[in-house]
């Protein structure tokens, strides 16, 4: 593994917390979301403002988000539309963000005051970002990672971060592990 | 009918108001004594908006009614709201529907407090709810209570094997 960190044991610490959810949650969507295929995103909430030359749309309150990849709840949301075939390529959620994100038979979540996605192509290649900030907290069955900022390369599975604190669960022990970096990466295995 | 008007845009093209409006109750019932006031009730009344100069001949916007009673200056009730919207190229934009709603064709909005159905012309983006106000000068549609919304997109990943 091409590991890319000053701290080792914060690292192992961490590839151990993420692996699962990393590893897991690709197989999902990929099961889920076959290359080409269409995904339909439903978004519920109490009002919204829709502006069609800017192709942007504002909820606001008891926002849901339902996705096969992903469901959230937030207070405000704001979504940049798909134009000509193209997919959903920004969205910001703001206030009691709840992310969660189904993996085989358990459920990680992630929470935050703020929540950016951003989906972009360039030069033939997948840009996709979650980034979580304000507090943001994402827990899986093996652990809970906090931090002042998350930011998840969903194209890459890579997780960074700044001043991330993880706590995770070991069966028959308990250990946590604080990492001081500001790149904490856990590259995907040549042949998971 | 046939009528025109100038909102003071600059140079707008002239906007044809009403085609096919069909006139159903008006003037002679006013001649008798005791009458109520003249009112109408139009069917198929159309509301297009073009883009301006170099594009004055490209709709923008195309309101139009099964029903249309008029509600005031320049203000109709409108039964099964249909609007489309267009981009600058001729291409089809967006499209609401509702089946009640006042529209203010000098303000250019339309809301209710009744359903709203809209949808992206490509079909990709649906919405709908109770409550609303489109405004047809910036193409927004706001909906104020029980929005439900569909989005369809791909879920390829192109760097992906």
């Amino acid at each position: 593994m091409n590991l890319n960190l000053k701290n080792g044991a914060g690292l192992l610490a961490l590839t151990v917390l993420l692996s699962p959810l990393l590893w897991l949650r690709a197989a999902d969507t990929a099961a889920l979301i076959k290359k080409g295929s269409e995904v339909e995103t439903h978004i519920d909430a109490k009002s919204v403002r829709v502006d069609l030359k800017s192709r942007t749309a504002i909820y606001r309150e008891k926002v849901k988000v339902d996705d096969p990849r992903v469901s959230m709840t937030c207070e405000f949301l704001t979504a940049k539309l798909p134009d000509k075939g193209n997919r959903v390529d920004s969205i910001i959620a703001e206030t009691n963000v709840v992310i969660l994100i189904p993996d085989k038979g358990a459920t990680n979540y992630a929470t935050a005051d703020r929540a950016v996605y951003t989906y972009s192509i360039e030069t033939g290649v997948t840009n996709e970002l979650l980034e979580l900030s304000g507090s943001p907290v994402l827990t899986s069955p093996q652990g809970k990672t906090t931090g002042t900022k998350l930011i998840w390369d969903i194209a890459k599975e890579v997780l960074t971060g700044e001043d991330i604190h993880m706590v995770y669960r070991n069966p028959g022990a308990s250990s946590t592990n604080s990492v001081g970096t500001n790149a904490v990466s856990e590259p995907k295995p040549a042949n998971p | 009918m046939t009528g025109y008007s100038n909102h003071g845009w600059g140079k707008r093209a002239v906007r044809v108001k009403a085609i096919g409006f069909v006139v159903l109750a008006l003037g002679a019932a006013a001649l008798l004594p005791g009458a109520q006031p003249i009112s109408f009730k139009g069917s198929n009344m159309r509301f297009p908006d073009f883009f301006d100069p170099p594009n004055q001949a490209q709709l923008r916007t195309l309101v139009t009614g099964a029903e249309v009673v008029p509600d005031g200056a320049n203000r109709y009730r409108i039964k099964n709201l249909h609007i489309e919207t267009f981009r600058e190229n001729g291409e089809p934009e967006g499209v609401v529907d509702a089946t009640d709603c006042i529209y203010d064709d000098a303000a250019r909005t339309a809301s209710s407090g009744g359903p709203v159905k809209a949808h992206t012309a490509d079909g990709r983006f649906r919405i709908e709810g109770t409550g609303f106000c489109v405004t047809l000068t910036n193409k927004s549609l706001t909906i104020s209570n029980n929005v439900r919304t569909v989005i369809r997109d791909l879920g390829a990943n192109t760097n992906k094997p």
